[in-house]
């Protein structure tokens, strides 16, 4: 993560074929819907 | 290029494309003369497996891979909410293909609020459409009446010839430079980055950003948009002296959300220290002898 408020989208996650971005989607998600 | 208007004395500050959201940080874009937004391709695009983001001695490495929700989403729902920021909006295109590009641009054509397009013609993290950077702008110019930039890469040790054949294509300005590949091992002795090689960018960057820009402003008189490791006001200042009219921040946004401002102010500082009154004033003049007379640069002020 290189900024931390959803600009680099360093952090994003995959979830259910959706991409998360941990910063600001998360930093909980639920791991599947 | 239409004459620019409404752009006060030292209105010189944008983003580089995909370093800032707007729509999560509007306090940092509003810090900003114009907001470039990440580059958008016709689909979606879920971008590169992680990691995506490294860092390094001198800068960082980012392998996101044009992660995007498409074209249509940017225009349906993201335009509408960035018009709100009363800032002029840059988008920046991708594809890989020429007709992909002048394709977007088409849809762009005529949306309100859209001030230029920037044409990322050098990500260096995905495969790149097979025609050059001449034939890719030539293809847009027929499809807008948009500002078109084009976003070099600095990897190419003949980007004043580039930028030569993208100003005859029809291009109306130059934005220099995108990150050039890099790599980092981890301990074990492998690539960090999902991909293996990703954008290094930060203040590794700058030499390279100064030298494009002093190489391609002595080539041509388009106005170039100047990036590359700006992390204070005398590195703006910097690109400005080498021929740029304006300057994009990148990295230095993601470990300062406040740095627009805090730049704006230290070089106001650093031109005033020079007896200058404008940045516009400053451009150029680090170079002997005399420049092609520069075109004015229209960062499209248009709302």
């Amino acid at each position: 993560m290189a900024c931390g408020y959803g600009a680099c989208y360093g952090c994003a996650v995959e979830i259910d074929g959706e991409w998360k971005r941990l910063c600001i989607d998360g930093p909980v998600l639920q791991a599947a819907a | 290029m239409p004459e620019a208007a409404g752009l006060p004395a030292g209105s010189v500050l944008l983003n580089a494309s995909g370093c800032l959201d707007a729509l999560t940080a509007p306090e940092t874009a509003r810090q900003l003369d114009v907001f470039v937004t990440k580059t958008v391709t016709p689909l979606p695009r879920a971008g590169n497996p992680p990691v995506r983001i490294a860092e390094t001695e001198v800068g960082m490495l980012n392998s996101i891979g044009l992660a995007n929700p498409g074209r249509d989403r940017l225009l349906a729902e993201m335009l509408p909410r960035l018009r709100t920021l009363g800032l002029p909006i840059w988008v920046s295109v991708g594809g890989f293909s020429a007709a992909e590009y002048a394709a977007t641009c088409a849809a762009l054509d005529g949306c309100d609020g859209v001030a230029a397009v920037e044409l990322n013609l050098s990500c260096p993290n995905v495969d790149e459409a097979p025609e050059s950077a001449a034939e890719i702008v030539a293809a847009c110019r027929g499809e807008t009446a948009l500002p078109l930039y084009a976003k070099l890469s600095p990897a190419s040790w003949k980007i004043a010839e580039v930028a030569r054949a993208v100003e005859a294509a029809g291009a109306d300005g130059l934005s220099l430079v995108n990150t050039l590949r890099g790599l980092k091992l981890d301990p074990e002795l492998r690539p960090v980055l999902g991909t293996g090689t990703g954008g290094l960018s930060g203040p590794a960057l700058k030499p390279v950003a100064l030298a494009a820009v002093y190489a391609c402003s002595r080539a041509t008189p388009l106005p170039i948009v100047g990036m590359g490791g700006v992390q204070s006001g005398r590195d703006a200042l910097e690109l400005l002296a080498v021929g740029a009219g304006a300057v994009a921040l990148g990295t230095v946004l993601f470990s300062d959300p406040s740095a627009p401002a805090r730049i704006r102010d230290e070089l106001a500082a650093e031109l005033a220290a020079l007896g200058l009154s404008s940045a516009e004033e400053a451009c150029g003049i680090a170079h002997e002898g005399a420049l092609p007379a520069r075109k004015h640069l229209d960062l499209g002020s248009r709302l």
